[in-house]
């Protein structure tokens, strides 16, 4: 089955397009494979999950994370090394969390793996658009998305040659 | 107010599936109700000192941020009451294009406290995850018309969260017409769904408790008034222009809450679905009052629970009536109107309906066109003293055949129906210094 690469983010809000900007470029380089490219760009949780539902495949949720790491430093986390936790009260008249939009979707069939390569951002300034030091970062960090939807694929990917930066 | 001799200590620090933080107290002693208050415990947002300064286009941008599920509410008054301060008049088309964006709103928000919210208290379980398993259809359908509300306001105003196509005299961009086309066709599908959503309303236990109010909403001559109109009070049956507003909503303070309470003609009053649906009933669209006839909802009705019921109808009415002006649409076309102003000094009010209830707009500009006040009073502000006062009356007739727990439950479930946006309710005190 088809891997789905969702980049999730807000155009709006600094260094969380770095999903949308990611799958984006993608695109070029995974036409002609099965792999699916997705551009969710400011959607709720509670789209995000309806949306999960119609997808056949795994995913690799591509998106801006908190995680306490250098800023413009990624992580691959697989589903087998992530437990998110779920709160029933984090559904409120806002909507819900990611953690939750996924649960909801997993409880109604939704049993596909879900990954995610999340990048730390530099900064998320309302206004304001992808900052420049992690423009700088994209050739790194498109290498390195490639490399982990080759290993989620289980082989390299026939689109344009491998450029691997140091 | 006497209950037997029960003896409860009820401190609901934080009531979940709300937004923002409120809590309850209640202390009853052998039978005797001791306390019951609604502690509003959220930080002032200072919006209205953020809109300072600004131009009288800006300032709708900005206020949209008091809330994500409001948003195009706050956008739309705060257009209407800048238009009213410099003397704009919107065109017929701009109109009809931001009564189907505030509709957009009412299905999305209406849909997201229906079933996420509400429902899981009626079905006994802690949240809409439970519902997943054990109802599948019912929160795939949620999730499908929550879907078709968001695609509707980004259909007109360009995106789903904080919209940046209406503006003070019209909009920067028409909406597509095959995008309009294909959002007609989505909620002529939507109809079985909404079908659906009675007969499941229908099922609901609602709680049989009643007090009578004050209900306050718009009211239109011509249609339900969800975008236009007076100030209607349920107990004068008079509307008063929205300029007045202040005279409505007659803000004070009292010590264990920072938002500021409302009352009008009593000690308090009721704005939402339930005070519109009460007001309106009659300009209702067929379909709509056909759902309250099988859901047993005789306006007015008196029970805050049945805000939920409300809801349930105001969502048929505005699938049918979307789909009505959606026609209107695209038999007519639309074209392109240049929004234009000219920045001058003025103050004027403005007034919709959003998904909570009445919301007031007020902005003031200098001779440059710069704001230099701002006001705005959110439906849950108006509401918490109503909810309180509810609170107060129904824990003595509960409390004799309640356990602790379920009076609990029946406070949180009574607050919830109210679907109150706690945070967006809390706005600036003003304070002034003497020398």
């Amino acid at each position: 089955m088809a891997l789905n690469v969702v980049g999730l983010g807000s155009e709006l809000s600094g260094d969380d397009a770095v999903g949308l900007v990611l799958v984006e470029r993608l695109r070029g380089r995974v036409a002609g494979t099965p792999v699916a490219c997705l551009v969710w760009s400011d959607v709720d949780a509670l789209t995000a999950a309806h949306d999960l539902l119609a997808l056949e495949g795994a995913v690799l949720l591509v998106d801006c994370a908190d995680m306490g790491l250098e800023p413009g430093s990624y992580r691959l986390l697989v589903q087998s090394q992530v437990r998110l936790q779920v709160k029933h009260s984090a559904v409120s008249v806002h909507g819900i969390g990611v953690a939750e939009a996924l649960e909801l979707a997993r409880r109604l069939g939704f049993a596909q793996p879900v990954h995610l390569f999340a990048v730390q951002p530099f900064q998320l300034e309302p206004g304001t658009p992808l900052s420049n030091e992690l423009q700088a970062r994209l050739p790194a960090l498109d290498d390195a998305l490639t490399a982990a939807v080759e290993g989620l694929e289980g082989g390299a990917l026939p689109g344009e040659p491998k450029r691997r930066s140091g | 107010m006497a209950g037997n001799d029960k003896t409860y200590n009820i401190d609901i620090h934080h009531v979940t599936r709300v937004e923002g933080h409120g809590n309850i107290k209640i202390s009853t002693t052998e039978g005797v109700v001791k306390e019951v208050k609604l502690e509003i415990v959220e930080a002032n947002r200072f919006f209205e000192r953020l809109v300072h300064g600004m131009l009288p286009h800006e300032v709708p941008w900005i206020v949209s941020r008091i809330c994500g599920i409001c948003c195009v509410g706050h956008q739309v008054t705060a257009i209407k009451a800048v238009e009213a301060a410099l003397g704009v008049q919107p065109s017929p088309q701009t109109i009809l294009l931001r009564k189907l964006f505030t509709e957009s709103q009412f299905i999305q928000s209406h849909v997201l406290h229906i079933y996420f919210l509400a429902v899981p208290d009626f079905l006994g379980v802690q949240s809409v995850l439970p519902l997943a398993s054990s109802h599948p259809e019912v929160v795939k359908r949620a999730l499908k018309l929550k879907k078709l509300g968001n695609d509707y306001t980004a259909a007109i105003g360009g995106r789903m969260l904080h919209p940046m196509t209406d503006t003070v005299g019209g909009f920067y961009r028409m909406p597509k017409l095959d995008v309009l086309e294909e959002l007609h066709r989505r909620l002529l599908e939507a109809v079985p769904d909404v079908q659906e959503t009675i007969r499941i309303a229908k099922t609901l236990k609602i709680p049989p408790y009643e007090r009578q109010t004050e209900y306050v909403s718009l009211k239109d001559k011509s249609e339900y008034a969800l975008y236009d109109g007076d100030v209607y009070s349920s107990d004068t049956k008079e509307c008063v222009p929205v300029a007045q507003y202040r005279n409505v909503t007659n803000e004070f303070t009292v010590a264990h809450s920072t938002t500021k309470w409302s009352k009008w003609h009593r000690n308090s009053y009721f704005v939402g679905a339930l005070a519109r649906v009460n007001n309106n009933f009659d300009q209702l669209r067929p379909e709509a009052k056909n759902a309250a006839a099988d859901l047993g909802f005789k306006a007015p009705s008196y029970n805050p629970y049945m805000n939920n019921v409300a809801q349930v109808i105001e969502t048929v009415h505005c699938v049918y009536n979307s789909v009505a002006m959606l026609e209107q649409v695209l038999n007519s076309g639309l074209k392109e109107e240049k929004p234009v102003y000219t920045p001058q000094a003025g103050q004027g009010a403005g007034s919709c309906e959003v998904p909570r209830g009445i919301l007031f707009h007020d902005y003031t500009f200098d001779q440059s066109g710069r704001c230099v006040a701002g006001n705005a009073i959110i439906p849950t502000s108006q509401n918490i003293n109503n909810i309180e006062q509810d609170m107060k009356d129904f824990v003595p007739k509960m409390l004799p055949t309640m356990s602790q727990e379920e009076l609990a439950l029946h406070m949180e479930m009574l607050l919830r129906a109210y679907d109150p946006c706690i945070s967006c309710s809390v706005h600036m005190l003003d304070v002034e210094f003497i020398d």
